[in-house]
């Protein structure tokens, strides 16, 4: 081989290495907006998108590129834009934005509808604009089912005769920025102050629904009626009806506020398996002391062909057979009620502040061959210190924002609750045995509430999605996937989770939540990271998790080990569970990449880091508790 | 042919000319004195063999030939035409066990400007038949003849040969002398140092003794013989620089300047 | 012109003795396969990331590489005595000295860029998408990064190389050879970063002159040059080091120096 052949070859590898400084990598210029659907989104709720999706209604968006992270972001709305651009730690996940894309009005002759929401008479004219060549209309009343909007034109004179039009002001895209800054009021500090409102609002709608309790009998069935029917007929509003003990075949409709009282188990309403056994269509009906059995089997409504976006789940969800069907009967209470049903137990419909509690709803023995214990719907309920046994979920909800699950316990099922476009809920010290997910939030809402909840032997224990969500104090044990993370800026806080093959699963793309302050210890994996090239960091203000022994050592005192922990690490995996491996995770070897890999986060594979590992678990005794529980 | 008629057929070459000329040329090693004044000259066509103890310069002095040295004081003058001047062979020749003896001639060959005849190199020192091998597995008489064929690598006109047959076999020495006899034959100056005063005898035509850094004779074997009176080179040198160097007014042989 | 020829020739034999030499070969196999080995393990795909990984191995393992292939070049010569020979064939020192790093820096950078593009092809091929729906765009991780750090770790093998030439040329025998060579390199490892950690603690120097300093230790200027070149352009703050000028001369003036000196101790003139 001669030097010269051999020269040239590797000169000329030299040479191709050397445009590597001709041509310079990707600086945003080259980017051009994507498709929205493509991008991962966060910003505004499912619910509200979906809503302003079918109704027409403009919701200005954004696209981001950043430098360190190859999904493209998208946005809905620019104050979760501006919020996300300025959040701490936001370049330190993403790197820096390269390119920022916003809806362009410019042509599509946008306007304003009563409401403030905004249309547009030439949609298809909607295209994309860079954030910086962009100006803003700002305070114009304009509105999103979100909130205000503020609205982006390409072209300057559009956004200026839109704000001729309907008010507001003209801002460059800097202006935009300093304004819309810090105006998002920190969603878990809201999440809490909203929680303790919450519970007293549940109190105040169960101590109103008791009241119901003390109406005076008016007709006693059997005595002064022969059939359940005709008392409910006979009697007057806001009195009780009250039925002794026996069986009664009972297919009813009542459509007055009144109390039907059984006398136990004894009292029996039997629908002989046709459809549902008591419809309320009246608000303050209360249903309590008594057995329900021989309901329908039908568990889905037809389909039909309608406007609604959400007409299909209502029809189809909601006209199944149940025990007991509540149709706009606020402020019902079902209370000390025991259904056995192959379908649904209560199914309610826009009946916020109803109340089901004290109940005890036993469906199929196979989920898929029964329904919901709890089917929610439009209905800003109470359920509580209930027992749902069997069936598919114990408590489904569907729109029913501001729902409040506490106190119950559900077992053999395939969810215990399932929220589907539901915000705002909350979801308190509820045990759930034996069941594919313990508690389960869908679709992307916000601001729910997972709180005190006990979960034990389950395939996934919590499973979270949406935005600005609060998982707190939950104690997760014996499941596949302790608690699966699918949300974005929410928090997961002194949970403890033992014993689970995987403790913590982080599945989602955005990696914007916090995780602090939970024991997680024991489990095969304690962490598991779903996605390539996401970076979660797990601290905040200098204190992480416990998980047990982990490499490292807290020379100061301050509660923390002084070395950096990474649950999904192959090293610190096993330093927690053996000597060898606590031995190699000192290694220098191993530090010096690590400091390496630290320099430019963000790139790395998918991984959680917490950077300052307690020495100590944060619920101590609720950890010993639960470790004796799982020994016996 | 014999080396005697070989010597003969030189001396007759009336119109030889002066290839090397070496005046005063003194060189120390900090305060070790090792060559004083040393002058002769070697014409084209000739062989000087340059005799003496051990420790007496006389490699020193071809490495300053060879122009590995410079002299502390006089002038080394060796005429030649453009390219090689000097062919050098040290004393123990070592070249890279990666190559080839053809490789190895090949190389030197090119980096000469002259275009070199690797197989006429070759053949000249009987190397031919491995001229594939690997350097690395030569014995060391062959080494010693591939380090003599390097030497002749570009036409020098003179030959600078440290000990070119020390610790051969009666074989290879002979072969040796064959390739020097040939060498003089073709008209290159052939300086070599060498203990072996037998074939001195036989192939020079001017004999340089050195003792103690001094050149004491400069003249042809016959001369020397002559001007001390011995039979053998052997006791000539052990006349001229013998002992502590009793050196002796110095031999100069008749027509070297 | 012949004198340039005669380099050629001399680098020629250099490059052939490499290839010859089972030593060498089994060391640059093996810097290929640890490459390789730390590419395939960080399995990050990406570019970027993969320059992150390689680049304290290739900074350890290129001197050592650059250091076994150079220090025995002319060192070798000198001991056998063929540079004696050598020296009575009309090379120059410049063709001599210039020749023997050419052949080799031919023979490192083969094997310097052999890893390099041995573990750069586990990039394509680890980064299985996960959302086969949802758009990606290529971040800043960039081939051309990749390329520039490729570039950047072959000037720098080029310059331990002269360091190791030098050695050689120096090194009157083998075991001063190997002391100057180990000597060396671990100074371009250590050495020299902890002297300059030594005049920042003791406060000699200020932050601004520490930029400069850093140029003076290759690891460090090659290590600046990684970080402003390919780092930098995604984003990520680095470490502040030298300006990528003053990193810059600062090798070329180390390779410079180093066959210049090699030259002038090749020999006597």
């Amino acid at each position: 081989m001669h030097v010269t052949h051999a020269g040239i070859l590797v000169g000329v590898v030299l040479l191709v290495s050397a445009t590597g400084f001709a041509a310079t990598p990707s600086g945003g210029e080259s980017l051009s907006p994507v498709p929205f659907d493509e991008t991962l989104s966060t910003g505004m709720t499912g619910v509200d998108i979906q809503q302003a999706d079918s109704a027409g209604y403009v919701v200005p968006r954004a696209e981001v590129f950043y430098s360190q992270y190859e999904y493209v972001v998208g946005y809905y709305g620019m104050d979760a834009l501006v919020n996300s651009l300025d959040a701490a730690g936001g370049t330190e996940q993403f790197g820096r934005p390269m390119a920022i894309f916003v809806t362009d009005l410019s042509g599509t002759e946008p306007y304003l509808t009563e409401e403030g929401y905004v249309r547009a008479r030439n949609s298809v004219a909607q295209g994309w604009v860079r954030a910086e060549d962009a100006a803003f209309v700002v305070d114009s009343g304009a509105r999103t089912p979100g909130g205000p909007a503020t609205l982006p034109f390409g072209d300057r004179v559009d956004a200026e005769r839109f704000a001729d039009a309907h008010g507001g002001e003209v801002v460059t895209w800097s202006t935009v920025r300093t304004r819309l800054a810090g105006g998002e009021t920190d969603p878990l500090t809201r999440l809490a102050e909203r929680r303790a409102d919450q519970q007293q609002w549940a109190n105040d709608s169960v101590a109103g629904a008791r009241e119901l309790l003390d109406r005076p009998t008016s007709v006693v069935v059997g005595e002064d009626a022969p059939t359940l029917a005709t008392a409910v007929e006979r009697a007057p509003p806001n009195s009780t009806v009250v039925v002794p003990p026996g069986t009664y075949d009972v297919n009813l409709t009542i459509r007055k506020p009144v109390t039907i009282a059984g006398s136990g188990e004894n009292t029996v309403l039997h629908g002989e398996g046709n459809g549902t056994v008591l419809t309320v269509r009246s608000p303050d009906v209360a249903v309590v002391s008594l057995r329900i059995e021989g309901i329908g089997d039908t568990r889905v409504g037809q389909s039909a062909e309608t406007e609604a976006w959400d007409d299909r789940i209502r029809l189809i969800y909601g006209r199944g057979d149940a025990g007991i069907r509540l149709a706009d009967a606020h402020g019902a209470l079902v209370q000390n009620v025991t259904i056995e049903t192959p379908a649904n137990g209560v199914v309610a419909l826009n009946s916020t502040g109803a109340v089901v509690r004290d109940s005890t709803v036993r469906g199929s023995d196979r989920p898929a061959d029964g329904f919901m214990g709890v089917l929610a719907m439009y209905s800003a309920m109470v359920v509580e210190d209930s027992e749902f046994v069997g069936g598919r979920d114990g408590v489904y909800t569907h729109y029913a924002n501001g729902i409040v699950v506490r106190d119950n316990t559900m077992s053999s099922l395939r969810y215990g609750v399932h929220e589907m476009y539901t915000s705002d809920a909350l979801v308190g010290n509820n045990t759930v045995t034996d069941a594919s997910v313990g508690l389960i939030v869908m679709t992307r809402p916000a601001g729910n509430a997972l709180v005190d909840n006990r979960v034990t032997d389950a395939e996934i224990g919590i499973s979270t999605a949406g935005s600005a969500s609060y998982a707190v104090g939950n104690v997760v044990t014996d499941t596949a996937v302790g608690i699966s993370i699918g949300t974005d800026r929410s928090l997961y806080a002194r949970n403890t989770v033992v014993d689970n093959g995987v403790g913590i699963r982080a599945a989602t793309l955005l990696p914007t939540n916090t995780v602090v302050a939970n024991d997680i210890v024991a489990n095969d994996r304690p962490v598991s990271v779903g996605n390539r090239g996401t970076r979660n960091i797990w601290a905040t203000d200098g204190t992480g998790n416990y998980w047990g022994a982990v490499p490292g050592l807290d020379r100061d005192g301050d509660g923390t080990v002084d070395r950096s922990y990474r649950p999904d690490d192959a090293v610190d995996r096993v330093a927690g569970r053996s000597a060898g491996g606590y031995a190699f995770a000192r290694s220098p070897a191993v530090g010096t990449l690590r400091q390496f890999q630290q320099a430019i986060p963000g790139l790395r594979g998918a991984s959680v880091v917490d950077p300052a590992p307690r020495t100590e678990p944060v619920r101590p005794a609720v950890l010993e508790r639960v470790r004796k529980e799982e020994d016996s | 042919m014999t080396a005697d008629q070989s010597v003969a057929t030189a001396r007759s070459d009336e119109s030889a000319e002066t290839v090397v000329e070496v005046r005063d040329v003194s060189r120390s090693f900090g305060d070790l004195s090792v060559l004083e004044d040393v002058s002769f000259s070697v014409e084209a066509g000739s062989v000087a063999c340059l005799v003496g103890p051990n420790g007496s310069g006389k490699t020193t002095l071809l490495r300053i030939l060879a122009g590995l040295l410079s002299p502390d004081d006089g002038t080394v003058s060796v005429t030649g035409e453009a390219g090689r001047a000097v062919g050098y062979l040290a004393q123990q020749p070592v070249f890279r066990s990666q190559f080839t003896v053809r490789e190895t001639i090949a190389f030197y060959g090119r980096l000469v400007d002259a275009e070199t005849d690797v197989a006429a190199i070759l053949d000249r020192v009987g190397l031919s038949t491995v001229a594939g091998r690997r350097v690395g597995a030569l014995s060391g008489g062959m080494m010693r003849l591939l380090g003599l064929a390097q030497a002749t690598v570009g036409d020098p006109p003179v030959l600078v040969l440290d000990e070119p047959s020390s610790g051969l076999d009666p074989m290879m020495t002979r072969r040796i002398t064959d390739v020097i006899a040939g060498l003089r034959q073709d008209g290159d100056a052939v300086l070599l140092a060498t203990h072996d005063l037998r074939s001195v005898e036989r192939i020079a035509d001017e004999v340089l003794v050195l003792g103690r850094g001094e050149l004491v004779a400069s003249a042809p074997p016959e001369t020397v013989l002559e001007e001390t009176g011995t039979a053998t080179l052997e006791d000539a040198l052990e006349k001229l620089a013998g002992d502590d160097g009793g050196v002796q007014a110095g031999i100069r042989g008749g027509d070297a300047a | 012109m012949s004198s340039v020829r005669r380099a050629g020739e001399v680098a020629q034999r250099e490059f052939l003795t490499v290839l010859r030499t089972p030593t060498l070969l089994a060391l640059a196999a093996g810097y290929v396969f640890l490459l390789t080995a730390v590419a395939w393990l960080s399995v990050a795909g990406t570019y970027i990331a993969l320059v992150l990984d390689l680049l304290t191995p290739v900074e350890v393992l290129v001197p050592i590489l650059a250091f076994a292939f150079g220090y025995r070049a002319i060192l070798g010569d000198r001991e056998s005595g063929e540079l004696e020979t050598v020296r009575t064939y009309p090379v120059s020192r410049v063709s001599y000295v210039g020749g023997v790093y050419l052949g080799r820096a031919v023979a490192v950078l083969a094997a310097v860029l052999a890893g390099l593009v041995a573990a750069a092809l586990f990039v394509p091929f680890s980064s299985g998408r996960d959302l086969s729906f949802t758009a990606t765009h290529a971040t800043v991780d960039s081939p051309v990064l990749y390329l520039r750090f490729v570039f950047l770790t072959a000037a720098f093998a080029l310059v331990v190389l002269a360091l190791a030439i030098l050695v050689s040329a120096a090194a009157r025998s083998s075991r001063g050879g190997l002391a100057l060579g180990v000597g060396a390199v671990v100074a371009l490892l250590v050495g020299f970063d902890s002297a300059i950690l030594t005049t920042l603690a003791g406060g000699f120097v200020s932050g601004d002159s520490l930029t400069a300093l850093l140029a003076l230790s290759p690891n460090s200027a090659f290590r600046s040059l990684v970080f402003v070149t390919t780092l930098a352009p995604t984003g990520a703050s680095v470490p502040e080091g030298p300006a990528a000028l003053v990193a810059t001369v600062g090798l070329a003036g180390w390779a410079v120096v180093a066959i210049t000196a090699a030259t002038f101790v090749v020999w006597n003139a």
